[in-house]
């Protein structure tokens, strides 16, 4: 191992002590907020055949994960850390999300939602899985690796009936958000009542 | 003007215990004593003075059926450590 020197040892020490911090401001709303707004959706799309609810929770959804993460970047500044990387693949998994459900959608329609599941969701697994390994999260790890079964065995509910596979972000949204999401609140909460 | 350094901090077998925590958030008695090579009794001392300052929680449970110890950084631990790392960027320049 190289010799540092101790002003580099230091700044390491910094950098471990800044992902402490952040793993420590992560309460989870945001994913709790995904997870009930996309299972939500889903469950009206199923009993009520109007996909229309897409297009109205989920721009709501983008507009609530920006202000909070505007808000939660100012006060990150404030508290001398920066948000990691792992914000940007949840950004990238978002525009992913967006293209293909505003244009793709309109282009395929009903036929092709069975793939339009897995290009949605798979982005926002990856973004999940990269970051229950970054804050080192079992149960987020579990459950993502869930949601890759479940969005791959979509494709044999196709055989079965269509129209279950309305349901699949349900399921998803449950595994990479919602369970997770709660998982990180109550933790969150723990940490503040010692 | 140098700042002065945590007391509580500023002993190695406690500072060891502390940076574990800072890099793993949680660690079992045996994972401490593994680390840090100090022996039981002496990390049981440290780990009470740190718990009383609200620096970390302890939680005793079973595994296998043997007392198992897990000690748990709290944000008041994080942010004296923090402090701590503060000051002696001072020492150094």
């Amino acid at each position: 191992m190289e010799n540092l020197q101790p002003k580099e040892s230091l700044a390491i020490i910094q950098k471990i002590i800044n992902e402490r911090k952040q793993k420590y401001e992560q309460n989870g709303i945001v994913f709790i907020a995904w997870g009930i707004l996309i299972t939500i959706s889903s469950l009206v799309n199923y009993f009520t055949e109007n996909h229309q609810v897409w297009g109205i929770l989920m721009p709501l959804g983008f507009i609530f994960t920006a202000v909070y993460y505007f808000i939660q970047g100012k006060n990150a500044q404030k508290k001398g850390f920066s948000l990691d990387w792992t914000g940007w693949i949840w950004f990238i998994a978002g525009l992913c999300a967006m293209y293909i459900g505003f244009v793709l959608v309109q282009n395929f329609g009903e036929i092709g939602l069975t793939f339009i599941n897995i290009l949605i969701f798979f982005p926002f697994i990856f973004a999940a899985l990269a970051t229950a390994l970054q804050i080192k999260n079992k149960l987020w790890v579990v459950t993502s690796i869930l949601a890759i079964i479940v969005i791959f065995a979509s494709m044999v509910l196709d055989f079965f009936t269509w129209k279950m596979n309305i349901l699949v972000p349900a399921v998803v949204a449950v595994l990479i958000f919602l369970i997770p999401g709660i998982h990180l609140f109550i933790d969150y909460k723990n940490r503040k009542n010692v | 003007m140098f700042k002065e350094l945590d007391p509580l901090l500023h002993s190695q077998l406690r500072l060891a215990i502390m940076s574990l925590l800072v890099s793993e958030e949680t660690a079992d008695f045996n994972r401490i004593k593994a680390v840090t090579k100090a022996t039981s009794g002496n990390i049981s001392v440290q780990i009470q003075k740190l718990e009383t300052a609200g620096y970390i929680t302890v939680n005793k449970s079973f595994k296998d059926n043997y007392p198992n110890t897990t000690l748990t950084l709290t944000p008041k631990g994080l942010s004296a450590f923090e402090a701590y790392v503060e000051a002696l960027k001072g020492y150094i320049g």
